[in-house]
């Protein structure tokens, strides 16, 4: 089939919700049976960290979206942005899952969790390079450049938005 | 051990504690303080005493979280699962994006030039840029006068909506340089719906070919997402 014979309709990607059933499925499980049940002070505190966690997983996925190629296969994507939450990071989806991770653990309040999450965001880290590496391929420099300018969960300030902001700010 | 509680209950706040009867009479600003704020504080004092109510606040907030954050997840990335559920493709919405069409362009006159490989690079590059799918048309036509070139590139924004920020870039191939007091960037700034905006440059050759002066043109569209679009190879007026 020729590209221009059809129109353009990218692949969905579902590795995201794939990955989340296994990461979130297994540590729902997890926090049904070994939830800390105290209600002490420090568990209010524990369980207040979370819930700043968990707001930064909605706040993560929220931006992510504002970009529908959030959504679209690596392989079928045409451009990647560089502005919103992807001037600071690579992966909104995987970070944000990542602190939903964390959020976890102070909800769970329990030791037996902590070498479980490890495995979970080493998978999430497993899917950030298998897309970088396709879309470095797609891309190349280009991506090499952003790559630079970026961080692949955590992103830096002001000053990584101005060299990613599409070269304008420069002049 | 006597002497010691007598010794404590001389001290003013100490007293104050132990020996209510003392304090009674003497009314302090504290007191007025825990007066008033009794009736707000007792009610949260006597929660946080409750130990049951405390484990079931504290199991309400958790599940109520970890519940509004799968919903959350669900319907932003529910919809990758849409195709496999209802068995058909689901499309995203589109949005323009800036890179690597699949159209030609109508406003392309190169094949009066010449066939290096540079110039068929250019060709290529011109066909997979839709300039009308980013809604910004560009036409770069190019006079000659002895060693001057100038060179004026139209920009003409088509979509329904204002473009911003837009900067005229050239890539000056080699043998064409830029005259005194001219840069290859212009900056052209906002152009409303309809309109076509133009900037001229004044190139000095060396011996380059005219016909592979190149570059983009970029904008920020209604979406603000920065877009490119090529320049085409110039046409030659007289």
């Amino acid at each position: 089939m020729s590209e221009n014979d059809e129109p353009y309709l990218p692949e969905n990607n579902y590795w995201p919700m794939l990955i989340a059933v296994i990461n979130f499925g297994a540590l729902l499980g997890l926090t049904y049976n070994y939830m800390n049940p105290d209600a002490y002070l420090w568990d209010f505190i524990f369980v207040l960290v979370g819930v700043y966690f968990s707001m930064k997983f909605i706040g993560y996925l929220r931006q992510a979206h504002e970009y529908p190629v959030t959504r679209v296969l690596p392989q079928d994507r045409t451009s990647f942005p560089k502005e919103g939450i992807y001037a600071r990071i690579r992966h909104p989806v995987g970070a944000a899952a990542i602190y939903m991770n964390i959020a976890y653990v102070c909800f769970i309040r329990n030791l037996a969790i902590i070498p479980i999450i490890p495995i979970f965001v080493a998978l999430w880290y497993i899917f950030a390079i298998y897309e970088e590496k396709i879309m470095i391929d797609k891309f190349g420099d280009e991506y090499r450049e952003y790559i630079k300018n970026t961080g692949m969960f955590r992103g830096g300030g002001e000053d990584m938005q101005r060299h990613t902001s599409s070269g304008y700010g420069m002049y | 051990m006597i002497s010691f509680v007598f010794i404590l209950t001389n001290i003013p706040i100490l007293s104050f504690v132990m020996n209510q009867s003392t304090t009674d009479s003497e009314m302090t600003p504290w007191d007025a303080i825990y007066d008033f704020l009794r009736p707000i504080l007792d009610p949260l004092f006597s929660v946080w005493e409750n130990y049951d109510l405390r484990v079931t606040l504290l199991s309400t907030i958790i599940w109520s979280f970890m519940i509004i954050c799968g919903l959350v997840f669900l319907v932003f990335e529910g919809p990758t699962l849409l195709p496999i559920i209802f068995g058909k493709e689901y499309k995203p919405p589109r949005r323009p994006t800036p890179v690597q069409k699949e159209q030609p362009t109508s406003t392309r006159t190169v094949t009066s030039y010449g066939s290096a490989s540079a110039l068929e690079r250019k060709k290529e590059e011109s066909k997979t840029q839709s300039t009308d799918d980013l809604g910004v048309r560009v036409i770069s036509k190019i006079k000659k006068h002895h060693d001057t070139l100038l060179l004026k590139v139209n920009v003409s924004n088509v979509s329904d909506s204002k473009i911003d920020m837009v900067v005229v870039d050239l890539d000056l191939p080699q043998g064409i340089d830029t005259d005194i007091g001219f840069f290859r960037m212009q900056r052209i700034g906002s152009i409303e719906s309809g309109h076509t905006e133009s900037v001229e440059f004044s190139l000095k050759s060396m011996g380059g070919r005219p016909e592979l002066i190149g570059g983009h043109v970029e904008f920020l569209g209604a979406s603000y997402e920065a877009s490119k679009v090529p320049i085409p190879a110039p046409e030659m007026e007289d």
